[in-house]
């Protein structure tokens, strides 16, 4: 009886090794194409210069003035570890561009594209789809984690429909409300 | 078939009950006890208690994870300046005070090596982050008031974000929480505290 048994979950081993082998040879397959190094992702993504607040006049702001000033404090974005890597006067400095300290000097050019590119970077595609008209703006982390209709670890930082939401949804909406943004970051 | 032999279950269930009570007794998170470690050995000469560890994270220690008894929901040093003075003069006296997301506030007075701390019991309830800090105080006969440029997102310790600057850290640190930019050598701080108002470990970059 107990030989018996053994042949079966022998079988039944055996079975498993196969389908297991089998799937991994499929996965190796299914992984083994070239990558093509010519392959790009088109963004089509909100503009720079509203971004960094170029042209912004007294009481204006860009929404990169937002982000330094809401959620960039060095115990949040404003720090190396962060996906969501925010510089700016008031926290982390981009290593190397001018020796600035926290809180000393204004934010930088290099400062300002670092910026941007993190903010675009985080969801490439879902920020073109927005800035497109495909998606709401609510369906990317820029403006979930913030709404608090995704865990943030700093909790609710905006409502809907006040400054800071008017400023980046204006700016997804390829018109950035430079006012809003301003009165934000007061 | 060979029988199995019997092990009573106490022989199983014992060692994996001790395993588990080690495991709750001790910080099992190794980022925490790294950060614990980090901060070295107490001083000589400075006991545990409110005059210990000057500068340093409070809530590495005082926070949930312990290994502190005490807990406290923010903590730090003021130092009379500037934010990067060879060596820096714990201020004591100085009110520290809180404004959290909610309006409301907390003022707290820091000992004589300029330590301070809020327990959750001393502000129920708060704070609920960000949080607007200003301290104020007469530490060399004048007035003097300083309100931080940004607000704290979370953290509960000042010495998180406020180290001493140097090379390797210059820009993620403003550096230490001060009263004035300019040093002053005459100042020598609260002479009578039990503990030298000059906390050991720091120095020029």
């Amino acid at each position: 009886m107990a030989r018996v048994v053994r042949i079966v979950s022998l079988t039944r081993a055996f079975a498993v090794a196969a389908l297991a082998s089998g799937a991994m040879l499929a996965a190796t397959q299914a992984c083994s194409g070239s990558p093509d190094p010519t392959a790009f992702t088109e963004i089509d993504a909100p503009d720079f210069n509203q971004f960094k607040g170029a042209g912004a006049t007294a009481g204006q702001a860009g929404v990169s003035r937002l982000l330094e000033k809401r959620c960039a404090t060095l115990d949040c974005h404003g720090q190396v570890s962060r996906p969501l890597r925010i510089y700016g006067q008031f926290g982390l400095r981009f290593v190397d561009d001018g020796g600035n300290q926290p809180g000393l000097g204004a934010t930088t050019e290099t400062e300002y594209e670092a910026n941007y590119q993190s903010v675009i970077g985080l969801q490439p595609e879902g920020i073109k789809n927005v800035v497109d008209g495909l998606n709401p703006p609510e369906s990317i982390m820029l403006l979930r984690k913030p709404l608090g209709l995704e865990r943030h670890k700093g909790g609710t930082v905006f409502v809907t429909g006040d400054d800071a939401y008017q400023c980046l949804t204006s700016w997804l909406g390829r018109q950035a409300d430079l006012a809003a943004c301003g009165r934000a970051t007061q | 078939m060979a029988a199995r032999p019997f092990v009573p279950a106490s022989f199983v269930l014992g060692p994996t009950l001790l395993a588990v009570a080690a495991s709750a007794a001790c910080n099992i998170d190794p980022v925490h006890t790294n950060a614990v470690n980090a901060l070295g050995p107490e001083v000589g000469g400075i006991p545990q208690g409110e005059f210990h560890r000057a500068g340093q994270p409070c809530t590495t220690c005082h926070g949930d994870e312990g290994p502190a008894k005490s807990s406290f929901t923010i903590g730090g040093t003021v130092f009379y300046g500037p934010a990067n003075t060879a060596a820096p003069v714990g201020v004591g006296n100085v009110s520290v005070t809180l404004e959290d997301d909610s309006g409301s506030q907390f003022t707290t007075t820091t000992n004589c090596v300029g330590n301070f701390w809020v327990s959750p019991g001393d502000w129920p309830g708060h704070p609920q982050f960000p949080v607007l800090v200003t301290i104020s105080g007469t530490p060399a006969g004048s007035y003097l008031q300083q309100s931080m440029q940004s607000h704290i997102g979370r953290a509960g310790s000042c010495a998180e974000c406020h180290q001493y600057p140097t090379q390797d850290n210059y820009y993620k640190t403003p550096g230490l929480v001060h009263m004035v930019a300019a040093d002053d050598p005459n100042y020598q701080g609260d002479q009578t505290c039990p503990v030298n108002p000059v906390p050991p470990g720091f120095g020029g970059p």
